[in-house]
């Protein structure tokens, strides 16, 4: 156990140190910044828009971040071997992901803090107080980015780093109509139902996080139903990230 | 009771799919005793390697079994009792030497001035002490070899598992290296290693064994194997390893190749 604070600290220190980390902060940065060219529209619609804008430069962030770094992390480890020199001292496979799942996930948590103050500068001057929504919408996002993490690792545990950037968009996609899904399912077709219906249960529900649009407009959002969503991408991404450890054991190195 | 034993230790290494590709090690049954050096010989892709990996639990055998101080390889209390040398520098390249062993340092558990000695301790063991800030990107063949050496000193190791400890190096840093290990036997460290210069090994080993094409063909004491060459001197003269060494693959060419 004792092995997985330095292993956490090395990984963090190659994610601060990459360039997918820099250049994607910056490029959210000059995305946020660039919201205020919406002038022409009228007032409240311009802070909608920026409103709508900046929870989506901070969702693609936290995905592009996690879809081209952690799908590489691992791969990258076993093709320069360094992973033989760390498992022939006193840490195990075990250890090592979740170092680097933790790596991560608090790389993430430092971005969405550093763009959540600029998110809010901006809209401090724009509309000259801060909406709590706001706040709402980006933990639901971090909370979603969550289980893609624990998606992609799945994958970079056993595929190639493109098969795994491939699968893990499909699923994103995928885990956004899982309700659409479900709604197709054809009661008719047995074959055809249960295979939707198989896909609506094993498939993440990435829809449940997916309130942007809402608290944009003001509704609000229950911290009950941001607890329950809690609740569920902690026990999602937990049985994945368990299944995981367990494949990674028995993968040939 | 043997420090490292293998029985009947066999590896196919398989593609993505399962199929079997390469058979790198056959039935391979090896015992190496505490307090000695074993050398581990043998042409290039016979298996030197694989070996070693399966010794330290990197990979898995296809069949057979191997215990290190009767434990299954893989046991996380070994770890710290084992220092391995792979064949290339498999370090993060973007620490520098002092992060690098204070990363592995951390991972064996060791905190504090016990750990700022031991690194610099190392550092100056290995001669990397003035280019301890250096990246390891930066470094040459040859000092990424010495890192690899000083990764496995670290840990204070009863058993040093080192794959062609010297290749890469200059003359003075393989001499180095010799001394190095002569230094660890004498202090009662196991050590394994592989290497193709046959007069690196002579000196060093106590006993060595041959491996060709997956098999081990030869092994035994040096005083054991080496043939007494000429009767007649007074001062009877044995054949060089190296003699032995091409003796012993050639025989097994024919054979191979006479059937
Ligand atoms: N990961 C691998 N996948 C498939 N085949 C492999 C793998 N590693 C080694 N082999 C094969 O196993 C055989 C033995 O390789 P090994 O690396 O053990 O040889 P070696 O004795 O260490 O050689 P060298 O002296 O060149 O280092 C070779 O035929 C090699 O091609
Ligand atoms: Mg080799």
């Amino acid at each position: 156990m004792m092995a997985i604070l330095p292993l956490f600290k090395t990984a963090y220190y190659d994610i601060k140190r990459s360039r997918l980390y820099q250049v994607l902060l910056l490029f959210v940065f000059f995305m946020l910044a660039s919201s205020n060219v919406f002038t022409f529209f009228t007032r409240g619609e311009e802070i909608k828009i920026i409103k709508d804008f900046g929870l989506m430069a901070i969702n693609l962030f936290g995905i592009l971040f996690i879809l081209f770094g952690l799908s590489r992390h691992l791969p990258r480890e076993i093709e320069d071997k360094t992973i033989y020199t760390i498992l022939t001292n006193p840490a195990t496979r075990t250890h090592i992901l979740i170092a680097n799942l933790c790596a991560y996930l608090y790389a993430l948590l430092i971005g969405f803090l550093i763009m959540t103050a600029i998110f809010y500068g901006i809209l401090y001057l724009k509309e000259g107080g801060l909406d709590p929504l706001m706040a709402k919408g980006i933990i639901l996002i971090y909370m979603k980015v969550l289980v893609f993490s624990t998606l992609v690792l799945f994958f970079s545990v056993v595929f190639s780093p493109l098969i795994t950037i491939a699968f893990s968009l499909f699923l994103y996609i995928a885990g956004h109509l899982t309700n659409y899904l479900s709604s197709l399912a054809d009661q008719k077709n047995f074959l055809g139902w249960s295979l939707l219906k198989g896909l609506y249960t094993i498939l993440p529900n990435f829809e449940n996080f997916n309130c942007s649009g809402s608290l944009v407009l003001g509704t609000d959002v229950s911290w009950r139903y941001i607890g329950l969503t809690g609740i569920y991408s902690f026990l999602y991404g937990m049985v994945l990230f368990l299944l995981t450890c367990i494949l990674f054991k028995r993968r040939e190195i | 009771m043997p420090i490292i034993k293998t029985e009947n230790l066999t590896k196919v290494y398989k593609d993505f799919w399962g199929r079997p590709k390469t058979r790198a090690l056959s039935g391979l049954n090896l015992e190496i005793h505490k307090g000695e050096i074993f050398g581990l010989l043998g042409p290039n892709g016979s298996g030197k390697t694989t070996a070693l990996k399966l010794m330290l639990g990197l990979i898995f055998p296809t069949t057979g079994n191997v215990s290190v101080m009767g434990k299954p390889p893989r046991d996380i209390n070994l770890k710290s009792k084992i220092g391995f040398m792979p064949e290339e520098s498999y370090l993060y390249r973007f620490l520098n030497a002092s992060e690098t062993l204070r990363f592995y340092g951390q991972l064996l558990g060791l905190k504090g001035k016990e750990l700022n000695n031991r690194v610099d301790r190392v550092l100056n063991i290995v001669g990397l002490d003035r280019v301890r800030t250096q990246p390891l990107r930066e470094y040459s063949k040859g000092m990424s070899r010495r890192m690899g050496l000083a990764q496995v000193l670290l840990k204070e190791p009863e058993i040093c598992v080192l794959d062609e400890p010297t290749i890469g190096l200059d003359p003075i840093g393989a001499g180095e290296i010799k001394d190095i290990i002569q230094e660890l036997k004498n202090k009662g460290t196991t050590v394994l290693f592989s290497t193709h210069i046959l007069s690196e090994a002579e000196p060093l080993c106590d006993r060595i064994g041959i491996l060709y094409e997956g098999r081990l063909i030869a092994m035994g004491a040096l005083t054991d194997i080496l043939e007494v060459k000429d009767e007649v001197e007074v001062v009877k003269t044995r054949e060089t390893l190296e003699e032995f060494y091409i003796r012993t693959i050639k025989n097994r060419d024919t054979s191979h190749f006479s059937k």
